[in-house]
């Protein structure tokens, strides 16, 4: 086997106007390392990922109002609930991180494998960890142009039906 | 002589043992349970349940094993074709229907042991998967043979 096969790559992805579901499909695959043919549980051969502009997901439909997460202390009355929209103000990258955490229920090294995922909410990336990529995840979903995005002279070129 | 009578009754250093298999009990027992976490690893009579369990579990879960032996090799062919451009469904579809007779396990080693040999597996799927798609084009742009009308071309001649 080629020395470089077991080694812990870092994996850079862009979240930005991405399903933070789909994503954690495809991030939680990394993770583990179920992309790579040496795959097996108990073998740690799951690599970093890196995801930065987590501020910037986007769900589907009512999600962000009716998509809830829920929150018990263990304690007496201690049960609270809060919308997608709420959790997303408060602490940007959480909403990824818990799709990705859901992913991986069942797993025994389910907390190993979630240190291993660093989530940002903007572009702002620390030197250590941007030294240490040496990959793209290709992102879930095609971002749509829009309106604002076109050039006057791509909207005036556009041909017309009528006038 | 020698007085036989302590001896024979059994008094002090003499008794009979009352369970002549105590020791090697805990003996089979410990080479049973030895791996398991706990107490149950040291102490008899916790491991009693547990080790009866495993030896059950040793014949009740062999398709289980199968199974999820089977489900890795999956895994690890997706995985290996994955890096190749190709999904897992139509890689194996394309080597069913040539009539490749290798199977998960050893597509599995070949992924991982022969990476150049699994790669020119994948580009047989791809171009297998080109051709279809020509013969299939060619198919439909033939021209129909004479004697049969088709909807396509009442309506052309209207």
């Amino acid at each position: 086997m080629q020395w470089a096969v077991l080694a812990r790559t870092w994996w850079i992805y862009d979240a930005n106007q991405q399903c933070p579901f789909r994503s954690a499909y495809r991030l939680t695959t990394y993770l583990q390392g179920l992309h790579k043919p040496v795959y097996h549980r108990h073998g740690d051969v799951g690599d970093h990922v890196v995801v930065f502009n987590t501020r910037h997901i986007a769900m589907r439909g009512d999600f962000w109002r009716t998509y809830k997460h829920f929150h018990h202390t263990r304690y007496g009355g201690g049960f609270s609930r809060a919308s997608a929209y709420r959790v997303h103000e408060e602490d940007p990258t959480r909403i990824l991180e818990r799709a990705c955490h859901n992913r991986l229920s069942g797993l025994d090294d389910k907390r190993t494998l979630m240190k291993r995922l660093h989530l940002f909410p903007d572009e702002e990336i620390p030197n250590e960890i941007l030294e240490n990529i040496s990959g793209q995840i290709q992102q879930v979903q095609a971002i749509p142009k829009k309106l604002e995005d076109y050039t006057q002279e791509e909207i005036d070129s556009f041909p017309r039906l009528f006038k | 002589m020698v007085s036989l009578t302590l001896a024979l009754l059994g008094v002090g250093k003499n008794k009979m043992p009352r369970n002549p298999m105590r020791q090697w009990k805990r003996v089979m027992q410990r080479r049973l349970a030895w791996h398991f976490r706990g107490r149950k690893r040291n102490c008899y009579r916790l491991s009693l349940c547990p080790v009866k369990k495993s030896l059950r579990f040793s014949t009740t879960v062999r398709p289980i094993r199968r199974r999820n032996i089977n489900n890795l090799f999956m895994n690890r062919i997706a995985a290996g074709c994955a890096q190749h451009g190709l999904q897992y469904s139509s890689f194996m579809r394309a080597l069913y229907e040539s009539n490749i007779m290798l199977n998960k396990k050893m597509l599995a080693q070949l992924s991982i042991y022969e990476p150049r040999s699994f790669q020119s597996l994948c580009e047989f799927a791809k171009k297998r998967h080109t051709e279809l798609l020509q013969k299939g084009l060619a198919v439909a742009v033939e021209p129909t043979p004479s004697g049969i009308i088709t909807r396509d071309m009442i309506k052309k001649s209207l």
